[in-house]
């Protein structure tokens, strides 16, 4: 019975992969052709498609800059960043996208401890996170069983040590894994995509402007009120913004 | 007679010797006289001496000169000072030096005495002053009138910035012989931002001046913008000129060498033509001015517009003023425009075209703005202001500009000039292009992977399960450990028990089944006490066992001893010793032994 539903589920996903992954190579080939608006619209809908790829966005982002839709392709990019954090052509591109920006900061450094919090949450994507967590609790388990049965005094010990060492592991996975979940998974960042937008000083239409932006300019998302959004510059600069000219990620 | 004998010695006895001599000795006040040093031969480095006391007018004037008497062979050389003597009384001239075949030869300390002029001398000298003070007198007049310049400005007072021209013309009388015309001294114009007119080809003009026939020439013309308010003076112009008059006789000095040669003849004159000092009312702009006013002021025409009012992102747009008209042009500054947010604005660049001619500054000036869109969309820009001051109405006058609307579309990709980039950390991503597609692909339909149902599952699991691991064991410890204590506590009681059935049987001389009783008696009471299975009990690990408790030798043996006993009757019932009392107490003896110890 068992194996005849694992049977199933299996044909299912492998049916629905197929077409998933025949449409990605099909949209690759309209980018080698240079037929970039094709391969948009594939790509999009593959990833309208409650599919998470950090290479789909990776290849949207890539090309969404050869129709010089720089906002877009900083979103993508960006978005491909998040779920896979080490990876050296998502960063590269994305620098790259970000010096065809029209605005320009000087970045306020950050408060070192938040940086190294965000390095070591960024070894690893959340899923990596999920599993390690899971493993030093079972570690966790193992040593203090072997902590309750063991009858010779250096193995008790050496038990007792290792159990409280991965109880701390597991405490800063869970941290750590929290961390890059939300950051993952909720929207931290943001991107400006239409030619320019303004900040202003509050969450209302007549509020003063406080600075224009342009097209590609990222930002921080701090609060969300209605249809506008606290967003923090990377000069330091904190104003409100609205929902239409930007995509959050 | 001494001088001339030490004249002929010292010649004995230097072969050369540093002569001096003065012209006149005692000389008159203020009389010029002629001072010479002179070596026979030649000789290096002469050092005249200070003339203290005299008055240098010339001089060193060297000669040299070379002579051949009946045959023999001379050369000498000598050096001329003029001198005058300002002063009466006694003077010396010092030693001067000469350097002749290595040895420094001193000429001889000389006295010269300075006396008063004569009464007689003085009234001549006193009257030739005078005469030459006339003659100069007179000829100054007579020039005065016949050279001159005239500065003129073509107004007294203007406005700040107005241009103001200033002519300086030179007059002279046709038939004036200059001799000698030179600039002494240009003016210099302070307050003023000057515009010289070039004169070069100007020629002298003949005109009439109160039927006088004159010759004139425009010297200076030239173009000033006041920069400062109130009376602002204009320094005159000076000329040296020497003029060469024709003198009648008579006048002059009593010499008859000069009476001779000075009738009807020419003599020339120096003379400074200076211009008369002129000045030029400044006033100020009426104030308030307004904050679009650049300093234009003229007779102005302003015209703005965009070399083009549609483009791409990174296409260049030009952004054109043009000022034309009379007035100031050179010194306008390009005015600040402030463009839409989001193009790149350039310096303006200023493109000449005025010329600078006899009635001042005229023709355009035009300011560019090179500006660059950087992004997309329509940018409305305008009006733009701009004030300058119409010197014909005396007042400001603005000019306002039409509004243009510059669209901007997006530029073809690769085509926007990327001018921008300064960040030196960014430099290195310049020029190169995006990396290429990925062509694997992992995805996951799942989402949120951590505090998701799976992740809470195996981590609640792994929880459960240590949980149960550790009740589990806990459970069974304790069960053991109460088994155990229920053996210990009822080991005597089950000895006590068995050792009573084997009395019985001892009662009953049943001689085996007493073995066998008291045999289950002290095993079964050890391996409960020592919570040994019954199975895995020998006499080996009971001895063990009990020297490990401490037990003494001699209970350890007497248990031994019976425990040998029974099985020694268990195995060979026949053989058994008969004395079963005796061994029922010891047995029971050993088990009370035992329980007091363990």
């Amino acid at each position: 019975m068992i194996y005849f539903i694992i049977f199933i589920l299996n044909f299912t996903i492998s049916q629905n992969s197929k077409t998933i992954e025949s449409k990605y190579q099909e949209a690759n080939s309209f980018y080698e052709k240079e037929q970039y608006q094709e391969a948009i619209d594939i790509y999009e809908e593959l990833s309208n498609n409650d599919i998470t790829s950090s290479e789909l966005y990776y290849n949207l982002g890539n090309a969404y800059y050869r129709v010089n839709n720089i906002g877009l392709s900083i979103y993508n990019y960006s978005r491909g960043l998040k779920l896979n954090p080490n990876d050296d052509d998502i960063k590269f591109n994305l620098e790259i996208a970000k010096l065809k920006a029209i605005d320009k900061f000087d970045e306020v450094p950050k408060f070192f401890l938040d940086d190294l919090s965000k390095t070591i949450a960024n070894l690893f994507n959340e899923s990596t996170w999920t599993i390690i967590n899971v493993f030093i609790a079972i570690f966790v388990g193992i040593f203090l069983i072997l902590f309750n049965i063991s009858r010779d005094l250096l193995l008790k010990k050496l038990s007792l040590v290792l159990t409280l060492l991965f109880i701390v592991l597991f405490i800063l996975s869970s941290y750590f894994g929290y961390k890059q979940s939300n950051y993952q998974y909720k929207s931290t960042n943001g991107v400006i995509i239409s030619p320019s937008a303004y900040i202003k000083s509050g969450p209302d239409d007549k509020s003063t402007d406080i600075l224009i932006l342009h097209e590609g300019t990222t930002f921080e998302l701090l609060e969300e009120y209605k249809v506008w959004n606290k967003v923090r510059l990377s000069d330091g600069n904190i104003g409100w913004i609205d929902d239409e000219s930007i995509l959050t990620y | 007679m001494k001088v001339i004998l030490f004249f002929l010695l010292s010649n004995l006895i230097f072969s050369q010797e540093l002569t001096v001599n003065v012209s006149n000795n005692p000389v008159t006040q203020g009389e010029k006289f002629r001072v010479v040093f002179s070596v026979d031969g030649g000789g290096q480095n002469f050092k005249a001496p200070n003339f203290t006391g005299f008055k240098l007018i010339s001089g060193p004037s060297i000669s040299s000169s070379t002579q051949i008497i009946n045959g023999r062979y001379s050369q000498s050389q000598s050096w001329t000072f003029i001198l005058e003597a300002p002063n009466t009384g006694t003077f010396f001239i010092g030693p001067a030096t000469i350097q002749v075949e290595g040895k420094n030869i001193n000429s001889q300390r000389l006295k010269v005495n300075v006396l008063e002029p004569s009464q007689a001398e003085k009234e001549r000298r006193k009257q030739a002053q005078d005469e030459e003070n006339n003659l100069k007198n007179e000829a100054i007049n007579i020039i005065k009138d016949n050279l001159y310049v005239i500065a003129r400005v073509n107004k007294s007072s203007a406005y700040l910035g107005e241009q103001v021209i200033a002519t300086y013309t030179l007059y002279a009388h046709s038939d004036l012989n200059i001799v000698e015309l030179n600039i002494d001294k240009m003016p210099v114009f302070n307050g003023f931002w000057t515009q010289e007119i070039n004169l070069e080809n100007n020629k002298w003009q003949n005109e009439n001046i109160n039927g006088v026939p004159f010759r004139k020439v425009e010297v200076k013309k030239v173009i000033l913008y006041p920069q400062q308010t109130g009376t602002v003076k204009l320094e005159p112009l000076v000329f040296n000129s020497v003029v060469r008059l024709r003198t009648q006789g008579g006048g002059g000095s009593r010499d008859v060498f000069d009476q001779f040669f000075r009738r009807n003849s020419y003599r020339d004159f120096d003379y400074k033509v200076k211009s008369k000092e002129l000045s030029v009312n400044i006033k100020d702009l009426p104030t308030p001015r307004p904050s679009d006013f650049y300093g234009a002021v003229g007779n102005l025409e302003i015209e703005t517009w965009f070399d083009k009012t549609e483009t791409v992102t990174g296409e260049p747009l030009t952004f054109k003023i043009k000022v034309s008209g009379n007035g100031n042009l050179k010194l306008l500054s390009a005015p600040e425009i402030e463009f839409p947010t989001g193009f790149e604005v350039y310096e303006p660049k200023l493109v000449d075209n005025s010329s600078v001619n006899l009635s001042g500054t005229s023709g355009n000036v035009q300011f560019e703005y090179l500006i660059i869109p950087r992004n997309a969309g329509e940018f409305r820009f305008g009006p733009t202001t701009l004030s300058f001051f119409d010197l014909d109405k005396s007042a400001y006058k603005q000019f306002k500009s039409e509004e243009f609307i510059l669209k901007v579309g997006k530029g073809k990709p690769g085509t926007t000039t990327s001018t921008n980039f300064v960040d030196k950390e960014k430099i290195k991503y310049l020029g190169k292009d995006i990396r290429f597609l990925k062509s694997d692909f992992n995805y996951s339909k799942n989402g949120k992977l951590f505090l998701s149902l799976i992740h809470l599952l195996a981590i609640s699991l792994t929880g459960i399960s240590i949980f149960f691991i550790l009740i589990f064991k806990k459970k069974k410890e304790k069960d053991n450990k109460d088994t155990n204590n229920v053996k210990i506590r009822t080991a005597n009681k089950i000895a006590k028990k068995r050792l009573s059935h084997a009395k019985k049987q001892l009662d009953l001389n049943n001689k085996e089944l007493f073995y066998q009783e008291v045999y289950k008696a002290i095993f079964g009471y050890i391996s409960d006490k020592l919570l040994i299975d019954n199975s895995k009990l020998n006499k080996d690990l009971i001895k063990s066992k009990l020297e490990e408790k401490h037990i003494s030798i001699d209970i350890i043996d007497s248990v031994m001893k019976n425990i040998d006993k029974c099985e020694y009757v268990r195995y060979a019932p026949n053989l058994g010793d008969d004395n079963l009392d005796v061994i029922y107490d010891e047995i029971s003896d050993v088990i009370a032994k035992l329980e007091d110890n363990l």
